[in-house]
């Protein structure tokens, strides 16, 4: 699987920056070549505040044809643009605000406008093309482009194209939060079975009693973003929700010292983005996919934490390697015991009846519930990531310190005392339908009752936590629930789908000379 | 001609000055780097050693992917598709560009006044080394000769390592080293037969640590194999 890295805000653009850098030597920062990255990944950057594009120099501008670029999505939407106008005058929205200062649901309301208000859309497709969503649209050509759907280098090289997208975000931020479930459901509208996964960085605790607001709003953000990741169904949402929690880095690394961990982010992810296979090791995207989204019951985006570790090359490694992983570098608290299934990814030598074994000791996974990828390894180094499938589920689990469940029940409580702080201004003054934001944090099955719902259930060990998806705005005619075709793509029908993995498999059988 | 040249190899001015370098070792570096067998046998076993190394590091990777894997027999050809990595349109040229320069700044330190080789030398074609291109010649002729295998050692070498960019800088750096070698070179055959010993010696420094550079990551990776 090559990966299309998608960072998204300013963390998801940092993060991204790490992932897509060049290894190819430069002189004075220009290169005269191609940009190699690690992995072969392709990657750029969305942002909606001009202003964080300017304090950087590694992404340029992506509509100027930079590689790598980043693109400002709702640019697309013109000043005197009537859309614009109309959002602003129904619903008080600027769609062209620059930055969203860690309002997640600001974005949510906005990409909601544009889904369930016909006016708009039909604004929309009078102003851009046919196009309904201008925004949505923008960032997926900008994405499109280095993936395999792309339409003019998909079956030129193949080399050069990813087969499968990450989005890198910080959860508690507001364009990455904001942006990434309507993203995925707009992908989602045109490529329902499209590899898509999302490493969502949990911003940390906050350190005394002035941060202690912020966290909360931070942590509001957070809470929306993985709400609408978690209950929506495989197909629509995505395939999996990497989870790192910034707290566990700042306690590794330090306060303020973002450069390392987002260094070591990177590091611990690269046993997942690597190439090298195992000679004929090689599953390709869609089996891979598969694999994680298998046994889900109830079908929805399952949460993945990521356990990495790696030490100089030894004689039999396995057994040490997994231990390491899974108890001392877990980047989210879990209970690797709760664990669904377990993905691991190694580079270096090891022996795939070995690694299952020892994650079948430590974790008490039966074998077929564990999936190991190896990859060769670099420079005498052994190295495993193994993401664990939802790893948690113990009643009253959020009680003891360092398990998913005490982390994200605090985060959900910090949520709520948001909510309920009225000098939390959630329902502003401009919005012309206060209604709409009142329902969905305050009604009776609004975000408030849910997240209260979602403590009980992490305190009775259940899970998922989060169970019903729910949107601000109700659609105004159309009906449905059922994601249509955008322009640009087309529902795809069991036929297709079925044409598409024969030829994949062909294609796969033709270059091993089968 | 070649007994002239033998005599006038023997004349050598050394000024040693201004050198920075304790006497005893300059003394030691300019016999060492005045021993045309020497210089020739040293070149020579660090590419082979390097060529040895390169195929023992290919051949224990193959054994340990082989030893970790129940399927039998693994396809050399897979693996080596498998492992092998794009390093960058710059490395590569710079890379290329280097080792052309590397035989390029041997040739000229050992083979271009009669001082080391005397009966084998640009001297000894005065029709060339005395015409309007003068020594340039000898180097478009050696870079010439060495174009095509410049163009396949990196590729073949760099290709199946994990170079980290530090390495790749020091790989490039051996670029302006070895030009440093070249032009130390000339002026030692501008100047013939006066030798100036300093510049020599850093000419030969030079030449030798760049092919120490290049070849690097190979001798790196069999270092530490070894653990």
């Amino acid at each position: 699987m090559k990966l299309c890295i998608v960072g998204i805000g300013g963390c998801g653009g940092h993060l991204a920056e790490r992932f897509l850098k060049n290894q190819d030597v430069t002189l004075l920062k220009k290169s005269l070549g191609e940009h190699v990255s690690f992995g072969g990944v392709k990657g750029l950057w969305l942002e909606a505040d001009v202003d964080e594009t300017k304090e950087q120099n590694f992404f340029g501008s992506g509509d100027g044809g930079c590689y790598p670029g980043f693109f400002i999505p709702h640019d697309v939407i013109r000043s005197e643009s009537k859309t614009s106008k109309l959002i602003v005058d129904r619903y008080g929205y600027d769609v062209k605000k620059q930055g969203y200062m860690r309002q997640a649901e600001f974005l949510k309301a906005v990409f909601e406008i544009f889904e369930t208000d016909e006016d708009v859309r039909n604004t929309a497709e009078s102003e851009y093309d046919g196009e309904g969503n201008p925004i949505l649209r923008k960032a997926w050509d900008c994405i499109r482009e280095y993936t395999v759907l792309a339409d003019s280098k998909a079956n030129d090289d193949a080399s050069e194209t990813t087969d499968g997208i990450l989005f890198v975000v910080s959860l508690g931020g507001g364009t990455g939060t904001g942006f990434i479930n309507p993203i995925t459901g707009y992908i989602r509208g045109e490529r329902p079975a499209y590899p898509v996964f999302v490493l969502g960085v949990l911003t940390e605790e906050g350190a005394d009693s002035q941060q202690r607001a912020k966290e909360a709003k931070r942590d509001l953000g957070a809470t929306i973003s993985m709400f609408d990741l978690m209950t929506k169904k495989i197909g629509v949402g995505v395939d999996g929700i990497i989870l790192i929690d910034n707290q566990i880095m700042v306690k590794k690394f330090g306060q303020g010292n973002y450069s390392a961990i987002d260094d070591y982010i990177h590091q611990a992810m690269r046993p997942f983005v690597a190439g090298h296979h195992y000679p004929g090791e090689d599953p390709g995207s869609t089996p891979v996919r598969e694999k994680f989204i298998e046994g889900l019951s109830p079908s929805r985006s399952p949460i993945l934490i990521p356990c990495y570790w790696r030490e100089k090359r030894r004689k039999d490694p396995e057994e040490n390697l997994v231990k390491k992983a899974l108890y001392e570098g877990r980047l989210f608290g879990c209970d690797p015991k709760k664990a669904e299934r377990a993905y691991v990814f190694t580079r270096g030598f090891m022996k795939l009846d070995e690694i299952v074994k020892a994650v079948a000791g430590q974790t008490e996974l039966t074998e077929d519930r564990i999936n190991p990828w190896r990859k060769l390894g670099e420079n005498h180094w052994d190295e495993i990531l193994i993401l664990l499938r939802n790893p948690y589920g113990v009643e009253r689990g959020c009680e003891v310190k360092g398990t998913l469940e005490h982390r994200l029940h605090r985060v959900i409580r910090m949520a709520l005392k948001y909510i309920d702080d009225p000098e939390s201004n959630l329902v502003e003054e401009w919005m012309k339908k206060p209604e709409a934001i009142e329902d969905y944090f305050y009604g009776e099955d609004g975000i408030q009752e849910q997240l209260k719902e979602g403590l009980i259930r992490i305190e009775k060990g259940e899970k998922p936590f989060f169970l019903n998806e729910r949107n601000i705005f109700e659609r105004t005619s159309r009906d449905s629930g059922v994601h249509e075709p955008h322009r640009g793509g087309h529902q795809i029908d069991d036929e297709e789908i079925r044409r598409i993995v024969e030829a994949e498999v062909s294609r796969c059988l033709a270059e091993r000379g089968l | 001609m070649s007994s002239l040249n033998e005599t006038v190899a023997s004349v050598q001015a050394v000024d040693m000055s201004s050198s920075l370098v304790p006497e005893g070792l300059s003394n030691a570096l300019a016999s060492i780097s005045s021993n045309g067998l020497l210089g020739l046998g040293l070149f020579v076993l660090l590419l082979a050693l390097g060529v040895g190394l390169h195929w023992l590091n290919m051949e224990r990777t193959y054994r340990r992917v082989a030893a970790t894997t129940n399927v039998g027999e693994i396809s050399l050809d897979e693996l080596r598709e498998e492992m092998f990595t794009r390093q960058g349109s710059n490395f590569n040229a710079a890379a290329a560009t280097a080792w052309m320069l590397l035989f390029a700044a041997f040739a000229y330190f050992y083979f271009l006044t009669p001082e080391i080789f005397p009966r084998h030398n640009y001297y000894q074609v005065p029709t060339l080394s005395s015409g309007p291109l003068g020594f340039a010649t000898f180097g478009l002729m050696v870079l010439l000769l060495t174009l095509v295998a410049a163009a396949f050692i990196p590729r073949e070498l760099y290709g199946y390592y994990e170079l980290s960019r530090n390495m790749k800088a020091a790989i490039m750096l051996t670029v302006p080293l070895l030009v440093i070698s070249i032009v130390l070179s000339v002026q030692q055959g501008t100047i013939f037969p006066q030798v100036e010993l300093g510049s020599r010696i850093v000419a030969f420094l030079a030449l030798f640590a760049s092919e120490l550079a290049l070849l690097w990551p190979i001798y790196a990776e069999a270092l530490g194999g070894m653990r």
